[in-house]
């Protein structure tokens, strides 16, 4: 009887062994199958671009040729718009997060005069929005309808990222900040000189939220810059481009070329991200857990 | 409407007096604190004055401009001054009795609610099984590069998305050619995807899926790695298996963080992802696939523009619906589990 119950303990712990090992020989199977599903339609894409007109692309160029990125590289408007797109969100991010890091400094005081009532004002902004045509006639009324200040400055109070570099800044011990004041600093360099420092984790990533946004955007130039298309981002002009047929009565291989002239067009515009990617991934993901656990 | 103002004015007046008035009643030490404060922090609101002074303009400025969505045909060529052309249009209520009764708008409203509903069904709960399935992966490198893979589409633009699918799933593209040797599509009449009515909205879901699906799952991976080790081991010491340990521990461990998201995700219900749409959208999608961002973009700044004042009570509806979502959910989602987003 008991020799029985210990085989049967034992035959149960190999299937328990047995049972961890199909199921981590499953997960790396299907977590393999994932990658592959995220990797491989830029592959193609990439190989699309190196190809000529003709067959279907599978992950191999067909043909190879440099035609697609010769073009994508002597049309000025490509460039212009990667331009604007740099531009953009270079300045964007760096006034945005200036912005808003002063903001959250003074609001992380509990002491500000009208602190709940400027908690409310902004909170307002992050849940109720005027809509496209109430924003294109105030953008309209300012004078900058079809300028690059359109896609920078409607966008530059982002309320979420405030709030996270307001709680952040909260967490940082008052005594940090004391000390210096009792030296004499003022408001302005006890943030520049103390707080910021002590913040670089939560700006860089409060930084690269905004950037990618700018980077990203293309809701802004469809419709803000109707009508300028010399200022167009790179993903508005990958957008039109896509959209419209090119001028073929001029040269009919363009028509032929199109979608893989696009595809070396996605390719360019993806290098600065995949560029900086694997060095900033990390920040993104402290910004979404600090984004988690803030009450 | 030039009495708008004025009354405005004379209500802050009136209200600031008020406000005067009952801080004198009560005790004068909060007026004495009030000063305190101010006389050592006022300085400190300098800080907030540029973001203060952009949400005026940029966020409270078209809060006032819904008041469009009341109008009836302005004339924006006529009078080049906005505010002039506003000034001349008569008031109506016409626009939001169109909502209602206009079949196209109900379509619409019925396509972003379907879009939005198959989006939560079918995407929310595969966060979270990628990140069980990535945190139990022991090879550090392998996790890594799983993560690094997955998190990557997020980064991208919807142009360049929809530009990479488009290209995939391209009439002669790889995947129809696979589809098509491996006898599962007639090769005389292959898919376009893009161009098929009825595909959209999966389509949709599809690709909103390749991308959010593996950004979404941080909150989680993070939630699982702060479960006490200790329960495993235990479980593990008591005989459970894998599926076990998950069911038990992993699930019930991370359930808060499972509710939270998904009460934010349901506040957002209205919203189908405009980017997302315009992108993939034409004129052969539109009947299962118009949504209201779209809708409203296409028949004021878009295709059909300059029906600014239907185009404004539409996203009017809709930003009042939204609204009162997100104060509900966050509201629950404060009773439930002491956690909001503001």
């Amino acid at each position: 009887m008991e020799h029985l119950h210990v085989k049967q303990l034992k035959e149960k712990r190999r299937n328990k062994i047995r049972e961890n090992k199909v199921f981590h020989a499953v997960n790396y199977v299907l977590l393999a199958l994932i990658i592959l599903i995220c990797i491989l339609p830029f592959f193609n894409v990439l190989a699309k671009s190196l190809s000529t007109y003709g067959e279907t692309v599978g992950i191999w160029p067909v043909d190879f040729t440099w035609f697609n990125y010769e073009y994508v590289f002597t049309t000025w408007p490509y460039f212009r718009a990667f331009f604007v797109s740099v531009g953009v969100t270079a300045s964007g991010t760096v006034l945005s997060v200036a912005i808003m890091f002063a903001a959250a400094y003074a609001l992380s005081k509990p002491d500000l005069p009208f602190r709940k009532g400027l908690m409310v004002f902004f909170i307002i902004v992050m849940l109720f929005s005027g809509g496209i045509v109430p924003n294109f006639f105030v953008v309209r009324m300012l004078g900058i309808l079809n300028t690059p200040f359109a896609l920078v400055l409607p966008s530059l109070v982002q309320v979420y990222n405030m709030i996270l570099l307001k709680s952040y800044l909260e967490g940082v011990p008052k005594e940090i900040e004391e000390s210096a004041v009792i030296d004499g600093a003022g408001n302005l360099q006890a943030m520049l000189y103390i707080l910021l420092p002590i913040a670089v984790p939560s700006v860089a990533s409060v930084a690269l939220f905004t950037a990618v946004t700018y980077w990203n955007n293309y809701f802004s130039a469809l419709i803000y810059l109707p009508n300028a298309s010399q200022w167009w981002p790179l993903a508005m002009y990958i957008l039109n481009y896509i959209n419209t047929m090119p001028d073929v009565l001029g040269d009919q291989t363009l028509l032929l070329q199109k979608t893989y002239i696009e595809a070396a067009m996605i390719i360019v515009s993806i290098i600065p991200v995949l560029a900086v990617y694997p060095f900033v991934a990390k920040y993104f993901v402290k910004g979404v857990t600090v984004g988690s656990v803030k009450g | 409407m030039e009495q708008t103002p004025v009354k405005e004015q004379e209500a802050l007046h009136s209200g600031a007096q008020a406000g005067e008035i009952r801080a004198e009643s009560r005790t004068s030490g909060r007026m004495k604190d009030f000063s305190r404060k101010w006389k050592r922090r006022k300085t400190l609101l300098l800080f907030v004055l540029p973001a203060v002074i952009l949400a005026l303009i940029f966020n409270y400025m078209p809060m006032v401009g819904v008041l469009i969505a009341f109008k009836d045909n302005i004339n924006f060529i006529r009078y080049s001054n906005p505010l002039e052309a506003f000034m001349n249009a008569t008031w109506t209520v016409e626009h939001f009795q169109k909502i209602f009764s206009d079949p196209e708008i109900l379509k619409y409203i019925g396509n972003t609610l379907i879009i939005s509903v198959l989006k939560i069904v079918i995407l929310f709960p595969l966060p979270v099984v990628l990140a069980i399935m990535i945190t139990e992966v022991s090879s550090k490198w392998f996790s890594k590069l799983t993560q690094m893979a997955v998190f990557l589409p997020h980064f991208l633009s919807w142009v360049v998305i929809v530009g990479i699918f488009k290209s995939v799933l391209a009439i002669d593209g790889p995947v129809n050619q696979v589809l098509i040797s491996m006898g599962l599509m007639d090769a005389n009449s292959p898919t376009y995807w893009f161009g098929t009515d009825s595909l959209f909205r999966g389509l949709v879901v599809f690709l909103s899926g390749w991308k959010e699906i593996g950004y979404s799952s941080i909150v989680y991976v993070s939630a699982i790695m702060a479960i006490d080790p200790n329960l495993y081991e235990a479980a593990k010491l008591d005989g459970a298996g894998k599926f076990r340990q998950i069911w038990s521990i992993t699930l019930p461990g991370i359930l808060p963080t499972i509710i939270i998201m998904l009460i934010i995700r349901v506040g957002y219900l209205m919203d189908a992802g405009f980017d997302q749409v315009y992108a993939m959208i034409s004129s052969v999608t539109r009947n299962s696939g118009e949504i209201i961002g779209t809708y409203v973009y296409r028949i004021s700044l878009g295709e059909n523009a300059g029906q600014y004042g239907l185009s404004t009570a539409v996203g009017l509806f809709n930003g009042i619906i939204s609204l009162i979502l997100i104060l509900v959910t966050n509201w629950i989602s404060k009773k439930t589990t002491h956690t909001g987003i503001f």
